[in-house]
């Protein structure tokens, strides 16, 4: 019986974006994943050929397919350009980022068993953009948090938390400073744990929890944040498993999920190939999970962790001197 | 240049307000023209939900309301904007947050909504 394959939208980039979107689609297709890809241009260069960081065309094609893997996009600092993530996330409601942290193998860090899972709000906080000049002197950023908002955060945590038998959710605030608005956000998190009697929910403050952090991270399972500390932290932890190149994020809403290197589109190095694929990499895992083809993400997933293990093959990024496509062949013949 | 304006420096001009609406149920049918002021959004948590296709997010029950003047770019009064506050609850809506859009040195002082 011969299996569909399963439409989704590519988005290279820019940057070292097309070279690492080469290198991915490149282990896909070796791992016979069941894919059609439909490519799509955002970001710098859909501005330099359309005017606009993101087409209607490319919304409409991420709203249709429904699942995106998406490489680092640059958006112009000044301008008015918005930018394309911020974007792609209001506009198909993708109200959670996920960002797996788990020490791999052959990556030396200064800590070993880390495995926490991170959940963000999406959409809310300091993130709805919503700023004001009240004088010449004085200028304001609207914080929002709303309890259904934080509501539906923290169920798809708790959710989460159960598939991946996970046993703790901690959600991380500052609600001893701003009482109403993390107040509302821990208040809906004890609300939605209480449905959820299977799994431990506690919470901490965002500062102690930054220490806690990068003292001992291997205390936490999963955490739970508003928008702006979770931005901020889930790049700290990034930290704790070897840095922005191998963490892999993943934005998801009630219908469309879209998955991304978590990195910037480095356009210092871009084109020389060298960039290391292994955050976007990452990223095709969890998106081959997400659409239930666990083997073929097992699969890429260990040959993946089997090269960084061996330590023969890296990128500069991670100590070695191995280009894009030494490093892409090396991940196929471990399939 | 109108009440209030007198207390900010000369480089500054109101330009409009964001009007913050309390509405439990989809994007609010709020007046688009209201004396010498029209509407040129609304926007839910920061995502324009208005003009355009019916948005397909999850909405809270606060739009915000962009009224700015008719005539392209000209100042608007104070009493424009009570006036307006006026009728908007005449109209039947509740307000229940408002921010002025400055102009400041010719450069605006408040932010797009995504999608505006």
């Amino acid at each position: 019986m011969t299996q569909e394959n399963t439409k989704i939208t590519l988005i290279r980039g820019d940057g070292i974006g097309p070279e690492i979107s080469d290198a991915v689609v490149e282990i896909l297709l070796a791992a016979k994943a069941p894919l059609t890809i439909e490519e799509e241009e955002a970001g710098l260069c859909s501005i330099e050929k359309y005017g606009n960081g993101i087409t209607v065309g490319c919304m409409d094609a991420l709203a249709r397919n429904k699942v995106a893997l998406k490489g680092p996009t640059t958006t112009p600092i000044g301008g008015g350009h918005k930018s394309i993530n911020v974007t792609i996330r209001k506009t198909l409601d993708l109200y959670v980022n996920l960002r797996p942290i788990k020490s791999i193998p052959g990556i030396e860090t200064p800590f070993k068993n880390v495995d926490l899972l991170i959940v963000r709000e999406n959409i809310e906080d300091t993130y709805g953009g919503i700023e004001h000049r009240q004088s010449e002197d004085l200028a304001q950023c609207l914080r929002l948090i709303t309890r259904s908002g934080s509501k539906r955060a923290a169920r798809f945590a708790f959710e989460t938390a159960r598939k991946q038998k996970r046993k703790k959710v901690t959600a991380v605030h500052k609600a001893n400073i701003m009482k109403i608005t993390d107040g509302m956000f821990l208040s809906a998190f004890r609300e939605v744990a209480a449905d959820y009697p299977d799994i431990e929910a506690n919470d901490i403050i965002v500062d102690n929890c930054c220490m806690q952090l990068v003292s001992k991270p291997q205390q936490f399972d999963m955490l739970l944040l508003p928008n702006l500390f979770g931005d901020i932290v889930s790049d700290l932890c990034a930290g704790l498993i070897g840095g922005l190149g191998i963490a892999s994020g993943a934005n998801i809403g009630q219908d469309c999920a879209v998955f991304e290197a978590v990195h910037g589109s480095a356009p210092d190095i871009a084109g020389r190939g060298i960039a290391n694929p292994t955050a976007m990499l990452f990223s095709a895992v969890s998106m081959l999970r997400y659409l239930e083809m666990l083997k073929i993400a097992d699969d890429i997933e260990d040959a993946v962790f089997e090269v960084l293990r061996s330590g023969k093959v890296r990128t500069g990024d991670l100590g070695g001197k191995a280009t894009t496509k030494e490093f892409t062949n090396a991940v196929i013949s471990n399939l | 240049m109108g009440l209030g304006t007198k207390n900010f420096g000369e480089s500054v001009k109101v330009v409009g307000c964001d009007i913050f609406i309390a509405h439990q149920e989809g994007v609010p049918q709020v007046p688009e023209h209201i004396g010498q002021l029209k509407l040129v959004s609304i926007s839910n948590r920061g995502t324009k939900v208005w003009p355009g296709p019916p948005p397909k997010i999850h909405l809270t029950d606060v739009h915000t309301c962009r009224f700015v003047s008719i005539n392209d770019g000209a100042p608007v009064e104070s009493k424009e904007i009570i006036a307006l506050l006026g009728k908007i609850e005449e109209a039947g809506f509740e307000w229940v947050h408002i921010e002025k859009l400055l102009e400041i040195n010719g450069q605006a002082g408040f932010s797009k909504a995504q999608g505006e």
